[in-house]
C-alpha cells in the first residue's frame, strides 16, 4: 500500500482524472460552438494538449507505481493548515472588511504561526507593513485597495 | 548614425534637468518595479501624464529611464523574497532566492545589476546600428513564423526540468491549460469557465507568479518550520563578482543579450519568454548546469541579461516601423506620438538627432540603473536580516495587494491563493514551477498564431513549410527534441575513429 500511495500516484492520479474531465467538459460545450469558416474549433488545440496531458499523467502514475515516487517530508500539518486557513480567509475578507482592517491581522497571524513570539512588536511589523504598502500602492501609485467600509480608506 | 548627431544627442542629454529628470525616473521604475502586481507598464503609464509638460528629449528619457530600471526593479524581491516584482523577473527567482537563502544576498544583488546593465547596453548597441535592417527580419515574421518559434521555444521546457522530464512536461502542459481558460479571441467561445463570469477574461500571469513562488514559500516555511531552516550569516550590500568571474561567464552573457535583443523585436513574445527562454538555454549548455536551481549564478546572469535585453530590441520596431514590441514600449509609442514625433523608416532620416538621442539616453538609463541599483541594494538587502517570520509575514501582505492591484478583481487574489497551495503540493511531488509559467506564457500566442497559420492557409497545416523561417525552427526543435536519444550513438561512433587512429 505504501508503494502504491506515493506522490507520483497521486499526481498521476488526480492530473489524469482532471484531464478527462476536461476533455468531457469541451466535447460538451464544441457542439454548441459556432465555429467561423475557415477557423479551427476553438476546443482543438486544448483537445490536443489535454489528450497530451492524460498520457503524460498515465506516465507519472505508472512511473509511481513501479518504481516508487517521493515521500512527502514531515511536516507540522497544524501550523500548515493554520497559515492556509489564515490566508484563505483573509481573501475572502478583504473586500467585505478593507484592506487596512485585514492586512495587518493576517500578517501578526502568519508571523505567530511562524513561531514569532514578540507580539507586540508582531503588531506593530504588522502594522507598519500594511501602511508602507497601502501607501505605496495607493498614495504613489494611484491604485485602489478594498476600502474599509465606513471610512474611505 | 553620424558623429555629428551623437555629439547632438549627447549635447541635449548634458542637460542638468534632463539628468535629474531621469535620475528620478531610475529611482521610480526601480520601486515600482520592485512591487510585485505593479510592472513596467503601471510605471510607464503612472508616469506618462507627467511627459506632457516636458520638452520630448526630457519625455522621452523620462520613459526610458523608468523602462529600464522597472524591468530590474523586479529582480530584487525576486532575489531578497521569492516574490518576482514584475514577470519578467520569475525566471531570477529559480537561483537568486536560492543564493539569498545561502547567504549571498548581495552577491546575488551584484550579479543582476550587473548582467541587467550589460543585456540593456548590448540591445542599446543592435538597436543603434541595425534597427532599420532588424525591423526588416521583424515584419517577415507572420503568423506561421511565430508559431514555429513559439513551438521552439515550448522545447525549452526540457530543459529547465533536467532530472524530471515527465514531470516538467506535464507541468508545461498544466500552465498551457491554464492560458486556454477564458474567452476564446478568434471565436468569442467561453472555454473551461464553467458559467463564472469572472473566468470569462482568463487568468492573469501575475497572480499566478506570486502564488506559485511566493505564497507556496509561505506555506513550505509554515510546513517545514522556521527552525528547521538554516539560518546563515546574511551578506548585505552589493557585492560585485571579480572580473575573472565574469569572464567565465561571457559566453551565456552574450547568448542571453541576444536572445533577449532577438525576441524583443518581435512583437508578442516579450521579456517574461526571454528570460525564461534565456535561463533554460544557460542551463542546456552550461557545465554547471547540475548546479541551477540551488544558487547559480550564472542563471542569474542568464535571465536578467535576456529581460534587460529586450528594452532595445522592442524598441526596433517601435521606432523603424511604428509598431510596438511589448505593451511597454506601446505606451512609449503614444509618448512619442503626444510629443508630435511619428515612428517608422523616415524617422531615421527625418529627426537623426532625436533618434541618436534615444540611443544615448537609454546608453545612460543604463548607467543610472546600474548606480542606483547599487546603492539600494544597500537598503534593500537588509530585509534579510530581519525574521524569517516577519519577511513571511509582508509576503502575505504583498501577495494579497499585488494580486488585487491588477485588475482590481477577487478572481485574481482567489487564483494567487489557489496557486500557492497548487505550488505546494507540487513541491511535495518534486513537479518543478518553471515549466508552468513558459507553458502559461507561451499557450495562447501559440494557439493564435496556429490558428491565424490555418485560417490563412485555408486548413491546409503543410502549407506551414513554405516558410523557410518555419522550417527552420521546426528543424531546431526536432534537433532538440531528437537529440538526447541519438546525441550518445554519435557520440560513441566517433570514438572508435579516433581509437583506431591511434593504433
Amino acid at each position: 500500500m505504501k508503494r502504491i500511495l506515493n506522490t507520483d500516484t497521486l499526481l498521476g492520479a488526480v492530473s489524469a482524472l482532471g484531464g478527462v474531465f476536461l476533455l468531457i467538459v469541451s466535447h460538451r460545450q464544441n457542439a454548441s460552438v459556432f465555429v467561423l469558416p475557415g477557423d479551427a474549433p476553438p476546443f482543438l488545440v486544448p483537445q490536443l494538449f489535454l489528450y497530451v496531458m492524460i498520457a503524460l499523467s498515465l506516465a507519472v502514475l505508472a512511473s509511481g507505481i513501479l518504481r516508487g515516487g517521493e515521500a512527502v517530508p514531515p511536516q507540522r500539518w497544524v501550523h500548515l493548515a493554520a497559515v492556509l486557513a489564515v490566508v484563505a480567509m483573509a481573501a475572502a475578507l478583504m473586500k467585505p472588511l478593507g484592506f487596512l482592517v485585514v492586512s495587518p491581522v493576517a500578517v501578526a497571524a502568519v508571523c505567530a504561526l511562524l513561531g514569532f513570539r514578540r507580539v507586540l512588536l508582531n503588531i506593530v511589523v504588522a502594522l507598519v507593513i500594511t501602511v508602507l504598502l497601502y501607501g505605496l500602492l495607493t498614495g504613489l501609485a494611484g491604485l485602489p485597495l478594498p476600502k474599509v467600509p465606513g471610512l474611505g480608506f | 548614425m553620424g558623429l555629428e548627431h551623437l555629439s547632438g544627442a549627447v549635447g541635449l542629454l548634458a542637460d542638468p534637468l534632463t539628468l535629474a529628470i531621469m535620475v528620478l525616473a531610475t529611482f521610480l521604475g526601480m520601486i515600482v518595479g520592485a512591487l510585485p502586481g505593479l510592472g513596467t507598464v503601471t510605471a510607464l503609464a503612472m508616469i506618462l501624464p507627467f511627459t506632457f509638460v516636458l520638452s520630448a528629449p526630457q519625455a522621452i528619457g523620462m520613459l526610458l529611464a523608468v523602462y529600464v530600471s522597472s524591468v530590474y526593479g523586479g529582480s530584487v524581491p525576486a532575489i531578497l523574497i521569492n516574490v518576482p516584482g514584475t514577470p519578467q523577473s520569475a525566471a531570477t527567482t529559480l537561483d537568486g532566492y536560492p543564493m539569498a537563502q545561502k547567504g549571498q544576498a548581495a552577491e546575488a544583488l551584484g550579479w543582476v545589476t550587473v548582467a541587467s546593465t550589460i543585456g540593456g547596453i548590448f540591445s542599446m548597441i543592435v538597436l543603434m546600428f541595425a534597427a532599420p535592417q532588424l525591423a526588416a527580419v521583424a515584419v517577415r515574421f507572420g503568423s506561421v513564423e511565430t508559431f514555429a518559434l513559439i513551438v521552439f521555444s515550448l522545447t525549452t521546457i526540457a530543459w529547465v526540468s533536467v532530472g524530471n522530464p515527465l514531470k516538467g512536461l506535464l507541468a508545461g502542459v498544466f500552465g498551457v491549460m491554464l492560458s486556454f481558460v477564458g474567452v476564446d479571441e478568434l471565436s468569442g467561445a467561453d472555454r473551461f469557465t464553467f458559467g463564472n463570469f469572472a473566468l470569462s477574461a482568463g487568468f492573469h500571469v501575475v497572480p499566478i507568479l506570486i502564488g506559485l513562488f511566493a505564497l507556496s514559500e509561505v506555506f513550505i516555511t509554515a510546513g517545514r518550520g522556521i527552525a528547521q531552516t538554516t539560518q546563515p550569516i546574511v551578506s548585505t550590500g552589493f557585492k560585485v563578482a571579480p572580473l575573472s568571474a565574469w569572464m567565465k561567464l561571457r559566453k551565456t552573457l552574450l547568448r542571453s543579450s541576444l536572445l533577449g535583443t532577438f525576441l524583443g523585436i518581435l512583437p508578442g513574445v516579450g521579456a517574461t519568454a526571454a528570460s525564461l527562454i534565456g535561463y533554460a538555454q544557460a542551463r542546456s549548455g552550461s557545465p554547471r548546469a547540475a548546479n541551477f536551481g540551488k544558487g547559480e549564478p550564472e542563471g542569474i546572469v542568464a535571465s536578467e541579461a535576456a529581460n534587460n535585453a529586450v528594452t532595445g530590441g522592442a524598441l526596433v520596431p517601435t521606432l523603424a516601423l511604428g509598431i510596438p514590441g511589448d505593451a511597454a514600449t506601446a505606451v512609449m509609442l503614444g509618448a512619442l506620438v503626444i510629443h508630435g514625433i511619428t515612428p517608422g523608416v523616415q524617422l531615421f532620416d527625418r529627426n537623426p538627432d532625436l533618434v541618436s538621442f534615444i540611443f544615448v539616453a537609454l546608453l545612460v538609463a543604463n548607467v543610472m540603473m546600474l548606480i542606483a541599483g547599487a546603492l539600494t541594494a544597500q537598503v534593500f538587502s537588509r530585509v534579510l536580516k530581519l525574521p524569517h517570520a516577519l519577511v513571511m509575514g509582508g509576503v502575505v501582505a504583498l501577495s494579497l495587494a499585488g494580486s488585487w492591484v491588477i485588475r482590481f478583481s477577487m478572481i485574481d487574489v482567489w487564483v494567487a491563493v489557489a496557486a500557492g497551495l497548487a505550488g505546494l503540493l507540487f513541491r511535495f511531488a518534486n513537479v518543478p514551477l518553471a515549466p508552468i509559467v513558459i507553458g502559461f506564457i507561451l499557450g495562447a500566442p501559440l494557439e493564435v498564431n496556429l490558428r491565424q497559420g490555418l485560417i490563412v492557409s485555408e486548413m491546409q497545416p503543410l502549407q506551414f513549410f513554405a516558410s523557410p523561417i518555419a522550417c527552420a525552427f521546426f528543424a531546431l526543435t526536432a534537433a532538440v527534441v531528437l537529440w538526447p536519444a541519438v546525441g550518445p550513438r554519435l557520440t560513441i561512433r566517433r570514438k572508435p575513429k579516433l581509437e583506431d587512429l591511434d593504433t
